[in-house]
């Protein structure tokens, strides 16, 4: 009773005014650990791309106030990771703490650029699910601490699934049948649409499927498998999805996209739970949203229900800090503290940073828990709360992400335009990786070896056969413009 | 001899051109695995040469280059024929209007046509084909919409090289041409542009050599497309040096690029030389101010 | 002096046909039109919403404005980064056409002007340095500038953009072109050293010249992006084109707050402003000095 009143209060205050000292001041309702004082006066840096980073900072020194945060802001993703990279190889230059995702962590362990800061950090384990304290740890130690999560959904639109007829699927198998039955009722609409561009959804989709692409077998050595029978299954579903024109391939985040979300081309599609903030309510006319959540299908009709992972990040103490402690403080309050933990949970448009946060207690927080308008006045509580407990935890990264992510976008559109099969895509993927790999100076083990003998033999000599062709066509290029060149000073000459 | 007035160029020359180029040749002789460095010989570029990765893109910027260069300096030297000819009024506005897309970054024009190319935005790319409409950023098309996109920018600005050149042919040749009986189609292919051969020339080098760095627009593009890490050369220098970390294999990759460059532009200045000196050797010194010589601008 | 004066090719003229003048025209409009087009939608698009901007025609005006909203976003996001960009971009332009400028039309000078052993092998060089690829300097030159200490500051990125080795080559083209050589011997004769000669006499009679490549210098560092790029990782430091394409970046991150494409268009359109005026105003001079290239004395 008492907790509920309270609930209805802060929501009743939230709502009533987004100010900055009212979210902090009652939004204590979530569990929360016992922080460690910290008394020396430092500055720290921290490198983020997300909004409103000042207000997270500022709940922070209501409890730190000797540690001073500058925040920096260096671009998103690869543009970030390009730098951080390059100013710790340069050795100066790097920030305390740094937002960087999931599937770029091993990298930066392995280049020597993280801190352990277990010791600092550890008295948090217990508030974040399993599976996202595994991605920030490695052999025993902790680099980062967990800041959110893009557990796996479906999105939908209702009026479309209402207008003919459409049962939401539960099944990918489902999936398949009413992307046909909407494409063929309305050959001007697709189901949905698999980004070709984007290999974050497409590997968070492969984890979904029971895909593991990278397995670590010690500090330096790795097992990979791209191209494993899970993986094949799900790109090839996709891949028969878009042959039949059921499915679109496309490129997210571009014009073209966004102007067909715009105008209302799609009926469904796979997401993350940030989705509905960065997809669907930046694009769709105001006031016609009709877009609701529910469960990621599934591959097996009546088996454990099991999620995968799309994007979410990590607040990770660089080895160039000189205050670790305030730095390691810094990520694991900001990520655990019922005031900060709000923030995140809180829509950028209303001061917050409009992320869902990793911290387990979260889904408590009436900001996360209620109806959203992102979505068509939904409460999608219970379908993410499901998604995040059920995330496979096996799943892991390796130190060339960048690396994959840039194969998967060259094959996968080669795939898509019917240059070469789903399958072939993924044997060139994991035949290029494990050269890289190699190259890197990493001991790696070819997963798919025993397996796939015969199809990775075959992606050799198409991919060597192809290097010749690259350097025949060179050639004849140089030899006509050469040769007609040639041509001309002679008949000058004479 | 000033010597002081020369030196703020050498020891800049010295510094920031000799020197990474030495540093770089050195650098592609190791590789780097764990911060050690292990001196390898010509291991990255053995690697270099076996890299499909590295020549898809150079075959790219080659395709790129031949096709570009080519439409780009005939829209140049059409316009320019045109403004030169009776047949236009306002030319100071046409020319100034053609002039202006080489004021927009790279980076911007990269952005604006990458709208403009959405065909469910465009009303001129839906043109094309009412089911289908062309959509020059999917991945077989984009090469094309780079095309566009470096044309838009570069072809006024050789336009104007082109029309300051023939501004400068004695007005007693057109004449002589017109007594002759030319017409005016004639007169531009039979009088003007060999007069501006020279000119021509050195547009066409610069063009190649940047049209091998292509970078800025495909860099920005990458973000809109399937566009990979190793589109073109340079894109495959800067990622793997700056995203993969590894400065020696970039290096190398380096290199291989400048000799490929140079090699091509002493090949094409050499052939379309004068074969023998000769004294009638008044050629037009036109000497341009081109863009693509200041350091470090890419295109 | 000048071969051809407008005079004269007025009286070249012929009086043309009428339908060809007219074909030509409307060519030469449709052209415009092309090279246009962009710059009058990226005039449209400062006015939208995001959502206008995939909801409405894309050439026409929308039906509520946004620009004064926009305007207010550009100016508040991040405490007006776009500003400091802006002030950035200047920045590095002026110091680079400044300084670059003099120190290419000094060495021009010497090597135009003076005999002495090296000279030949400077200017081939410079030829030969016209050919390699900015790309395969940026690797070592931005290891050379973090080992003096120099990376993420205002000089780390000016010094390697003073470095112009056309700027030198044309300018000892021009030099040898609009200088006469006797002016040194003149000089001299009178008792002014080398250097009074130059910065007295010599620099006045080539300021066309410093104009022309002043320009040319100052735009292609405003355009510049790979340099840029590649030595700076402060976004306090970026300039314009840098930090737009970091904006640019932002658009497929969650977290990153709005989609900042209202953000970009202004910011694009406001960029590309100063360099249009430039170019309105001073296109005589950017061209002179292609032309005073082609004069014959």
């Amino acid at each position: 009773m008492k907790s509920s009143a309270r609930l209805a209060l802060v929501s009743g205050l939230t709502l009533a005014s987004m100010s900055f000292s009212q979210v902090v001041a009652h939004a204590a309702t979530i569990p929360q650990p016992q922080y460690p004082s910290y008394s020396k006066n430092v500055t720290i840096t921290w490198w983020t791309w997300t909004a409103n980073p000042n207000n997270v900072i500022k709940a922070f020194n209501q409890v730190y106030p000797n540690i001073h945060v500058v925040p920096q802001d260096i671009g998103s993703g690869s543009k970030e990771y390009t730098k951080l990279a390059t100013v710790l190889k340069s050795g100066s230059g790097a920030p305390d703490v740094a937002q960087i995702e999931y599937q770029m962590l091993p990298k930066f362990i392995s280049s020597g650029g993280l801190q352990d800061i277990s010791k600092y950090v550890n008295f948090t384990q217990s508030y974040f699910p399993s599976w996202t304290w595994n991605q920030v740890s490695q052999n025993g130690k902790v680099y980062a601490v967990p800041e959110d999560i893009g557990q796996m959904a479906l999105f939908y639109r209702t009026d479309v699934f209402k207008k003919y007829g459409i049962t939401v699927p539960t099944t990918w198998q489902q999936f398949a049948d009413d992307a046909n039955k909407l494409h063929t009722a309305n050959p001007n609409m697709y189901f949905s649409y698999l980004p070709i561009n984007d290999p974050g959804e497409i590997t968070g989709l492969l984890w979904q499927g029971g895909a593991k692409l990278f397995q670590q077998t010690g500090p330096n050595s790795w097992n990979i498998t791209i191209n494993s029978p899970q993986a094949k299954k799900v790109m090839n579903f996709w891949g028969s999805l878009i042959k039949k024109g059921d499915v679109q391939a496309v490129s997210d985040y571009t014009p073209a996209w966004e102007t067909a979300l715009a105008k209302g081309e799609y009926a469904a599609t796979p997401g993350a739970s940030w989705s509905p903030a960065y997809v669907i309510s930046p694009y769709v006319k105001p006031g016609t949203n009709n877009w609701n959540a529910s469960d990621i299908p599934q591959w097996q009709q009546n088996g454990t229900f099991v999620d995968g992972d799309w994007g979410g990040a990590t607040n990770a103490v660089t080895t160039q800090s000189k205050h670790p402690q305030a730095a390691a403080l810094f990520a694991a309050f900001i990520n655990t503290a019922s005031s900060t933990v709000s923030l995140s949970g809180t829509p950028y448009t209303a001061g917050g940073r409009g992320l869902y946060p990793a911290d387990k207690y979260a889904s408590q927080l009436p900001q996360l828990n209620s109806a959203q308008s992102d979505l068509a006045g939904q409460n999608p509580q219970s379908v993410y709360s499901k998604g995040a407990a059920s995330v496979n935890t096996s799943f892991q990264w390796s130190p060339w992400t960048d690396y994959v992510y840039n194969q998967m976008t060259v094959e996968f559109a080669n795939a898509a335009s019917g240059k070469e099969t789903w399958d072939q895509a993924l044997d060139n993927i994991q035949k290029n990786t494990v050269a890289f790999a190699k190259t890197e100076g990493y001991q790696v083990v070819d997963g798919s070896a025993a397996s796939s003998s015969a199809s990775s033999a075959t992606g050799q000599a198409a991919s060597s056969s192809s290097h010749v062709g690259e350097i025949v066509a060179i050639v004849v290029i140089v030899l006509i413009v050469g040769g007609a060149l040639v041509i001309w000073r002679r008949r000058r000459t004479s | 001899m000033p010597i002081l007035l020369l030196a703020p160029f050498v020891v800049l020359f010295a510094v920031f051109f000799i020197f990474p180029v030495l540093y770089a040749l050195y650098l592609s002789l190791f590789v780097s695995h764990g911060g050690q460095n292990i001196f390898v010989g010509l291991q990255n570029y053995v690697q270099v040469f076996q890299d499909t990765a590295y020549w898809s893109g150079l075959l790219r910027v080659i395709l790129y280059g031949v096709i570009q260069v080519t439409i780009m300096l005939i829209v140049a030297l059409v316009l320019a024929l045109l403004l030169d000819s009776d047949y236009v009024k306002g030319k100071a506005m046409f020319r100034l209007i053609y002039f202006l897309p080489y004021a927009v970054p790279g980076v911007i024009a990269a952005i604006m046509w990458g709208f403009l190319y959405a065909p469910q935005l465009d009303p001129l790319m839906s043109l094309f084909s009412a089911k289908h409409p062309l959509n020059l950023l999917a991945q077989g098309h984009v090469l094309a919409g780079i095309i566009n996109m470096a044309t838009w920018e570069w072809a006024g600005y050789n336009m104007t090289i082109y029309f300051a050149s023939l501004t400068s042919i004695p007005v007693e040749l057109y004449e002589a041409a017109r007594l002759d009986g030319c017409s005016e189609v004639q007169t531009a292919i039979h009088v003007k542009v060999p007069m501006i051969r020279q000119t021509i020339i050195l547009t066409v080098v610069l063009s190649i050599i940047g049209s091998l760095q292509l970078f800025n627009e495909p860099f920005v593009l990458a973000s809109l497309t399937t566009i990979s890490a190793s589109y073109t050369p340079n894109m495959y220098i800067y990622n793997t040096a700056f995203s993969y970390g590894n400065f020696n294999y970039s290096a190398a990759m380096s290199v291989v690029l400048a000799v490929i460059t140079f090699v091509a532009s002493l090949f094409f200045l050499y052939m379309t030389s004068e074969p023998a000196p000769s004294n009638k050797k008044k050629v037009n010194r036109a000497e341009h101010p081109n863009m693509n010589g200041v350091p470090g601008e890419v295109r | 002096m000048i071969s051809t004066t407008n005079l004269q090719r007025e009286n070249h003229r012929r009086s043309a046909d009428p339908v060809k003048k007219t074909a030509t025209t409307i060519l030469l409009t449709l052209i415009a039109a092309y090279f246009l087009l962009p710059l009058y939608w990226l005039l449209v698009s400062t006015t939208k919403t995001t959502q206008q901007l995939f909801n409405t025609p894309m050439l026409l005006f929308p039906s509520h404005w946004n620009l004064l909203s926009n305007w207010h976003w550009l100016n508040s996001y991040q405490h007006g980064v776009f500003w400091r960009w802006a002030i950035n971009s200047v920045t590095y332009s002026l110091a680079a056409a400044v300084l670059g400028t003099l120190i290419s039309a000094m060495a021009g000078y010497v090597l135009s002007m003076y005999k002495f052993k090296g000279n030949k092998a400077i200017s081939t060089s410079i030829l030969g340095a016209l050919m390699v690829p900015a790309a395969a300097l940026a690797i070592p030159t931005f290891l050379l500038v973090k080992s003096i200490g120099l990376i993420n500051t205002y000089p780390g990125v000016i010094l390697p953009m003073l470095l112009n080795p056309f700027g030198v080559y044309f300018m000892t083209v021009y030099i040898r072109e609009a200088m006469p050589a006797e002016l040194l011997d003149s000089g001299r004769v009178d008792g002014a050293n080398d250097y009074w000669i130059f910065f007295r006499i010599g620099l006045p009679i080539i300021n066309p010249g410093l104009v022309t490549l002043f320009l040319i210098s100052f735009i292609g560092t405003w355009n510049n992006f790979f340099l840029p790029l590649v030595l700076l990782s402060k976004s306090q430091l970026y300039p314009l084109t840098v930090g737009l394409s970091i904006w640019v970046g932002n658009l497929n991150t969650a977290g990153t707050g709005m989609p900042l494409y209202p953000l970009i268009m202004i910011a694009s359109f406001l960029s590309v402003i100063p360099m249009l005026i430039l170019f309105g105003v001073l296109r005589k001079y950017i061209t002179s000095g292609i032309t005073m290239g082609s004069v014959k004395s």
